[in-house]
């Protein structure tokens, strides 16, 4: 009597093992493309609007503070614009993109000057931050299974959380990596953190992403951190107002519009 | 005396291990010593002026350039622009180098399609001479670069390769040096900037200690040879020379001191310096076998007559190298300490180590040591007659000479300047006074602004500022916020060059600012830090003497008052700033180290002779040694630098010596014999030979030095020998001549008395 006692909890927690490895081993059949595929469905949306944050701290500690609102509409419109500090409020920077080129204009309201920046500057740096044009595309919504060809390389806990490792390298030459390693969640897919490399194989940045929520049935990291591990700054962008699908009009990403404001 | 005479005996063989062991473990360290020519290592770390030049340079960078300027019949051309473009990526991939800008690479604020963008200034070489006219056309009309990095007849552009604030600018300068060789021809190549300055100084400091050092021991083997004519006579006293050196670097090392431009002599004189000491004691050693004693009385006698007069002569010449510890400046408190304690070990090592080797030897075969000389005699012969019959003249000269060096006495200048350590002919030189010529100066002097740059009225008074800079004569091409903003205030007006005008709203500066952060933020890091709070405005100056360069600095500080005044903290720093703290500091440090020498050797003089007035007496010769030597100073036209500076403490320290050794002698005469002239003519004939030999070495030693590859170094050899050979001639004559002037001026007062 006494053996088939201690069988039972034996046979539970043995099936309960084998569920938790098979189904493991289910989804570790899952490619590097899938996952990627994975993130951008959850990530993707039609429009967003985005009031953020933005905290800059340079090598020596030193903090410059801005709020900006971030307009998306597609995947090849937006506007981003200065709420604070005032001295550069309603400043606004407009992308587009047609047959695959990048284009951007910047409005000054000191001067009602509406200038166009240089496409290159894409791989620049956005906005003063250690984040590039690039980067910041993926802030709220993201375009990763067409901008990298990814391989799943195994998976490791982010924080507790057991994520897919992937490792991924950028198809377009605008992007100024040559690799990026990404840890995505796998229970809901979502990236926790990234490693960026310079073309010279060295880890040039690192993203953080905190305290997703779900806002409007989309998980959104409350903190993103990209820190430049090579100079020692960090961007912290803290997502303050965050809507999905929202009704945008076309005319808002205009360069005309942008001058009216 | 009589117990140090025993112990040596006693303890010989225990002696000469300890002090070979402890030579072998300081030699270790003395090989493992760094060598440092900076400019900054010669200041006190703590000295407000290194403060916030390390404040400025961590917080904008760029103080720290090698400028390599190009010289060609063309060099907007495609061979040369490709040359200097594969130059720049060379350049930039060496460790150690933070940033290269060139023509190829300048930043250029521009306006395309209706905006701005921060671009190279040349995107593309030209291919033909139709593409380079263009490029030409374009530097024409935009005069932002021409003087700058490129010459108005396009015969000369600057590459300038910033260096990361390390603390071996030297090995980082020697890879850039060796790059830009690889260029050489048709070409001609000049480079300069500090840090190559320093580097090279640190080559000729390097090649000096090898080539100084061979030189002045085979001297010292000579004048041992023609002294003792024997082989013991030259090895000893070799040897315990090079125990001193030995020692002496080594402590350098292990308190983690380097080896300086003025220590560089450090070697050559404790060599010539301390073979005195151990002369006088084997030259005693010889003549007491001489007489007839054996090896136990002679090492005896030798420690117990002249320990003494060698431990006083070695004292007073500590004193004198420790006075220069009174100098702000630490390369010359550094070289009081290793030169103060050098020669301590070598009195040391004359008076014990060497006995104890001596103890340890067999009696000599040949004892030709102290043989007369006929030269040599009939020279004091004649020497004793001047102080006879010609002392009235020697006064008269005397004073004459006194008025002479007391009329140039306020005009002797420092001058400090980097440049003025390399020879006339030195490819540093030649370079430094090309790039100045053609570029406008070399040297990088930078003015900080403290305050919030979005405020329209600041921006306006910066650009004042720096407009009445452009005015300033050997100042040229500012370079701070004001010009970038100029720049893009023209770029966002359709490249028009009357816009070229700053932003006068806050949020107009803001919104400048702003973009300018996104297009390209490391160039407005170069001139703003992250808070706005703190501007650079930075400005070449062209080399020149340290007065000139003082009262340059003092213009741009008055034009600063009067743009700033009081509403605004602004600071200056920069290589010509730490210059002119140096060039402070030399002057301080001459005036409070003479001081202390003279004093010191007054007190110690009296102490040793029980009396203030021989104190005086001895001291007399030599402040008139320190007064000549200022006055040669002055009437050749030789400044007060780093190593003149020494002079004066070193002349009192050793040359006060041989009056020491006069006085001392003619007392104990005149106690023996009773009468005054007799007494003082022997004083002459025999501590005049001692002295005259020591004399001789010291002398030697110090011409030696004259062989530097560094003129200030040369000076001080040359102007060291002769103040040398001016303390002799004042203690076997001036001193005497006084002697006999008193006793003559007693004797017709005891005369009139008795009448």
């Amino acid at each position: 009597m006494k053996k088939t006692t201690t069988i039972i909890p034996i046979l539970v927690v043995s099936t309960l093992l084998l569920t938790v490895v098979f189904s493991a081993g289910v989804m570790a059949k899952m490619t590097g493309e899938e996952v990627l595929d994975k993130v951008d469905q959850k990530m993707d949306s039609d429009s967003r609007d985005f009031i953020l944050d933005m905290t800059i701290v340079n090598q020596n500690g030193q903090e410059r503070d801005r709020k900006i609102t971030i307009k998306t509409k597609g995947d090849n419109k937006g506007i981003v614009k200065f709420l604070e500090p005032g001295d550069v409020k309603d400043t606004a920077l407009l992308t587009r993109e047609k047959n695959g080129e990048e284009n951007m204009w910047l409005y000054l309201p000191s001067i009602g000057n509406v200038n166009k920046i240089a496409s290159h500057s894409k791989s620049g740096n956005f906005m003063g931050t250690d984040f590039s044009y690039n980067d910041i595309d993926m802030v709220g919504g993201s375009n990763y299974k067409k901008d990298y060809d990814s391989k799943l390389i195994g998976e490791e806990k982010v924080n507790g959380d057991l994520c897919y490792k992937l490792s991924a390298v950028p198809t377009k030459d605008s992007i100024n990596y040559s690799e990026m390693e990404m840890w995505v969640r796998k229970d809901d897919f979502m990236p926790l953190k990234l490693k960026f490399y310079d073309k010279d194989d060295n880890l040039h940045k690192i993203m953080i992403n905190k305290n997703y929520r779900n806002i409007d049935s989309h998980l959104t990291p409350e903190t993103i951190t990209m820190e430049n591990v090579q100079k020692g700054s960090k961007t912290i962008l803290k997502l303050k107002e965050v809507k999905y699908n929202v009704e945008l009009p076309d005319r808002i990403f205009t360069t005309r519009y942008l001058t009216r404001n | 005396m009589n117990r140090l005479a025993r112990f040596v005996k006693k303890y010989s063989t225990t002696i000469i291990i300890f002090v070979l062991f402890i030579t072998v473990v300081m030699g270790y360290f003395a090989l493992q010593i760094e060598i440092e020519a900076g400019i900054k290592d010669m200041l006190p770390k703590d000295n407000k002026v290194v403060k916030k030049y390390n404040e400025v340079q961590e917080t904008f960078g760029g103080m720290a350039f090698a400028a390599i300027m190009i010289e060609d019949d063309e060099i907007i051309d495609t061979a040369t622009l490709k040359k200097i473009k594969k130059m720049n990526s060379d350049l930039e991939k060496i460790d150690g180098v933070k940033e290269v800008k060139s023509i190829t690479n300048i930043d250029k604020i521009e306006s395309s399609a209706g905006g701005i963008e921060v671009n190279n200034f040349i995107k593309k070489i030209p291919a033909n001479n139709e593409e380079a006219q263009k490029i030409k056309e374009e530097l024409l009309r935009r005069d932002q670069y021409l003087g700058k990095i490129v010459t108005e007849d396009f015969k000369s552009t600057m590459v300038l390769a910033e260096i990361k604030d390390e603390e071996k600018p030297e090995e980082i300068v020697n890879r850039i040096q060796s790059t830009v060789k690889k260029y050489k021809g048709p070409e001609e190549l000049y480079i300069t900037g500090s840090p190559v300055m320093v580097a090279d100084a640190t080559d000729y400091m390097k090649n000096d200690l090898k080539k100084l050092l061979p030189f002045v021991i085979a001297a010292m083997v000579l004048i041992l040879y023609l002294s003792f004519r024997s082989l013991r006579g030259v090895l000893l006293p070799i040897s315990a020379v090079l125990i001193s050196v030995i020692w002496a670097v080594g402590l350098q090392s292990i308190i983690g001191k380097s080896l300086s431009l003025v220590s560089t002599v450090l070697p050559v004189l404790l060599i010539s310096v301390g073979s005195a000491y151990v002369i006088h004691i084997v030259a005693r050693y010889y003549e007491e076998l001489n007489n007839g004693y054996d090896v136990d009385v002679a090492i005896d006698n030798s420690i117990k007559k002249v320990g003494l007069p060698v431990i006083m002569a070695g004292g007073t010449t500590m004193i004198g190298f420790a006075s220069l510890f009174f100098s702000d400046l630490v390369i010359i408190q550094d070289f009081a300490l290793g030169t103060a304690f050098g020669v301590g070990i070598a009195l040391l090592t004359s008076i014990i180590f060497i006995p104890a080797v001596l103890h340890k030897l067999n009696t000599p075969k040949h004892l030709k040591a102290a043989e007369e000389r006929v030269f040599s005699t009939n020279f004091f012969k004649g020497i004793n007659k001047i102080v006879h019959y010609r002392r009235k003249s020697i006064i008269i000269i005397v004073l004459i000479i006194i008025a002479l060096a007391s009329w140039v006495l306020p005009k002797l200048e420092p001058n400090t300047n980097y440049i003025g350590y390399f020879k006339k002919d030195s490819p540093t030189r030649i370079a430094t006074e090309k790039v100045d010529n053609v570029f406008g100066g070399s040297q990088s002097l930078n003015v900080v602004v403290n305050g919030n740059i979005k405020n329209p009225d600041l921006l306006k008074r910066m650009r004042d500022f720096q407009d009445d800079i452009e005015k300033v004569e050997a100042v040229n091409n500012p370079m701070s916020l004001v010009t970038l903003l100029r720049q893009e205030n023209r770029a966002l007006n359709n490249d028009e060059p009357e816009e070229e005008v700053i932003p006068t709203t806050k949020n107009q500066i803001a919104q400048y600012l702003l973009l300018l952060e996104m297009s390209d933020k490391q160039l407005l890091e170069s001139y703003l830090t992250f808070d706005y709070q703190q501007s650079l405005i930075q400005m070449n100056m062209k080399t020149m003497s340290s007065v000139k360069q003082k009262e340059k600095v003092a213009e741009i500080r008055s034009l600063i008052d009067k743009h700033f005044g009081d509403q605004y903290k602004v600071e200056l720093t920069g290589i010509p700033k730490l210059g002119n703290e140096v060039t402070d500091l030399v002057v301080s440090g001459q005036i409070k180290s003479l001081i202390s020498a003279i004093l010191f050797t007054f007190i110690i003089t009296s102490l040793l002779l029980k009396s203030m007035k021989k104190g005086f007496f001895c001291a007399l010769p030599i402040a008139l040694t320190v007064l000549i030597n200022f006055g040669l100073m002055g009437w050749l036209g030789i400044s007060l630098d780093i190593a003149t500076v020494m002079i004066a403490s070193i002349a009192v320290g050793i040359g006060v010596d041989y009056s020491i050794h006069i006085y001392t002698r003619y007392i104990e005469e005149k106690e023996k014999q009773k009468n005054e002239v007799l007494s003082l003519k022997e004083a002459i004939f025999t501590v005049g030979r001692a002295n005259l030999y020591n004399a001789i070495a010291v002398v030697a030693g110090f011409s030696i030095i004259l062989l530097s590859s560094f003129p200030p170094l040369k000076t001080f050899g040359g102007l060291t020998a002769i103040t040398m050979v001016i303390s002799f001639i004042g203690a076997l004559i001036i001193l005497p001549s006084l002697i006999m002037s008193t006793i003559k001026l007693k004797n017709s007062r005891d005369k009139n008395n008795n009448k």
